[in-house]
């Protein structure tokens, strides 16, 4: 700041006392308030410095050769950043697409929660539900009922609060039938809105979900599931008889049934007794798979993988650019194994039927037990561990735990 | 017009530039005039006091023996 400015000790009181005031008396709404008015901020900053300046040439004192510097623009684009996401937060749909600064953003104003009005529609046999791309968390869970019905509540993350009932009005979830597809639209309102749906469906439903963000929950689903989009959350699926297709720019995913648990997440892929053939396709990602039958197919850029397959060994063809691999298998199990590493070493914990072959960077790890299926398991930097599987081994000692978010009860008021 | 108003114009730059800023978006905010329309007129109020600031530094109309203009202005 220059010296002899006012305007510097003056924006600094005045920072110190909107966040006072925002901690203190939080109804007051400071910052909703400065969402719409910051504009007269600058208009206010340059007067007082006009009027400094006119001062001083009255007076005939030196002035400065730039009214407001560098540094100061700098704190008004700032300011100007600043106050344009708040008001555009406040006034459109539009959030900053920068995580961080979205978060500041965000944290300056309120939230505010609503129970959406529940809405069902009676679906047929076969039923296929369409969740189309919106901005929130999503459990899907089968009930044995014939209807969709879609309950949940709703975030409104905006800077003034709409009334309560006019939102319930304004962003209702539309549920629209077109043909044999039961579409879930959550429309989204003023402000920026973040649902949490709760949505049951007849068992034998299929379910196409085409996302953006958060997380998906899909459990006790009878039909075929269909996941698309790009996915900053989890996604979840329990208990799916039918296959299941997983889409989104870094990885795909098949398999032909989850009896039990896959838990997915930007990093990691676990699961849990699947049904198979098993297709996985990653860029980065660290996968343990346990329990799977029929055939696996795992390709990966990046990442560590463990595997521990059923009681009878499947196919497996599995590469890894760059990460450890390790294997447990049934003491009795059946197999044609052929394992390498381009760099790195090999461990048999197995013993018997394997044979190792280090060469000077790489190894080698082969065997075959009673003509079984093939195992290939390949990979360019990293470990290679074959290892017997314990009796209680068919799923990891820490296996998949989905938490589900009935740990947290949606508030829903049901009419 | 002499070298004093230029120095004063110059500092009053900065603060008329803020001003101005500040209107185009409350414009936009309350009065409608999309500010993405309205930004020119930041060019237009800096050109015309960049223009100011050169008149006013000009010469007096007879100069002294010997005075160099290019000595004098101030840019």
């Amino acid at each position: 700041m220059r010296r002899g400015s006012i305007i510097g000790p003056l924006i600094l009181i005045g920072i110190g006392v909107l966040f006072l005031l925002r901690n203190f008396w939080p109804e007051i709404a400071v910052f909703d308030f400065l969402a719409l008015y910051w504009p007269f901020l600058l208009i206010a900053w340059g007067v007082i410095r006009l009027v400094e300046i006119l001062f001083w040439a009255a007076q005939s004192r030196p002035l400065p050769r730039n009214g407001i510097s560098g540094g100061e623009w700098l704190l008004a684009l700032f300011i100007c950043l600043l106050g344009g996401s708040m008001y555009a937060a406040q006034h459109s749909e539009w959030l900053p697409r920068m995580r961080v600064w979205r978060g500041f953003v965000l944290n300056l104003g309120e939230s505010h929660q609503y129970p959406l009005a529940p809405v069902e529609m009676p679906c047929p046999k076969n039923c296929q539900v369409v969740i189309e791309s919106f901005r929130g968390n999503v459990r899907i869970t089968g009930m044995s009922d014939s209807v969709v019905r879609v309950t949940g509540r709703e975030t409104i993350l905006s800077f003034h609060r709409p009334h309560p009932d006019l939102t319930n009005q304004q962003t209702p979830v539309q549920l629209l039938q077109q043909g044999d597809k039961m579409i879930v639209r959550p429309s989204e309102g003023q402000g920026a809105v973040l649902a949490d749906l709760d949505i049951t469906v007849p068992p034998n439903s299929s379910i196409q979900a085409h996302g953006r963000s958060g997380d998906f929950n899909i459990e006790d689903i009878n039909g075929p599931v269909t996941v698309d989009g790009s996915y900053g959350g989890e996604v979840q699926l329990r208990n799916v008889g039918q296959p299941v297709r997983y889409r989104d720019p870094r990885m795909t995913f098949s398999c032909e049934a989850v009896p039990g648990a896959i838990h997915m997440t930007r990093s990691e892929v676990r699961a849990d007794n699947v049904a198979g053939p098993v297709v996985l396709t990653a860029r980065s990602r660290d996968v343990r798979i346990s329990g799977f039958t029929q055939s696996l197919a795992l390709m990966l850029d990046r990442g560590d993988i463990q595997l521990a397959p059923g009681s009878s060994v499947p196919k497996m063809d599995v590469h890894t650019r760059s990460g450890d691999i390790d294997l447990a298998l049934p003491p009795d199990a059946k197999f044609d194994l052929s394992a390498s590493t381009d760099r790195g070493e090999v461990h048999n914990d197995y013993g018997g039927p394997l044979n190792v072959d280090a060469s000077t960077r790489g190894a080698t790890i082969s065997g075959s037990v009673a003509g079984g299926p093939q195992l290939r398991l390949e990979t360019g930097r990293g470990d290679v561990s074959i290892r017997k599987s314990s009796t209680e081994e068919t799923s990891f000692p820490e296996s998949p735990q989905i938490p589900t978010s009935t740990d947290e009860p949606l508030h829903v008021e049901h009419q | 017009m002499n070298r004093n108003s230029a120095i004063l114009l110059s500092a009053i730059r900065g603060p008329l530039l803020m001003i101005t800023l500040g209107a185009l978006v409350a414009l936009d905010y309350f009065a409608g005039y999309r500010f993405s329309r309205t930004w020119p007129v930041l060019i237009i109020v800096y050109g015309v006091l960049k223009l100011l600031e050169k008149i006013a530094a000009q010469p007096p109309a007879r100069p002294p023996s010997g005075y160099v203009a290019s000595q004098d202005s101030v840019i």
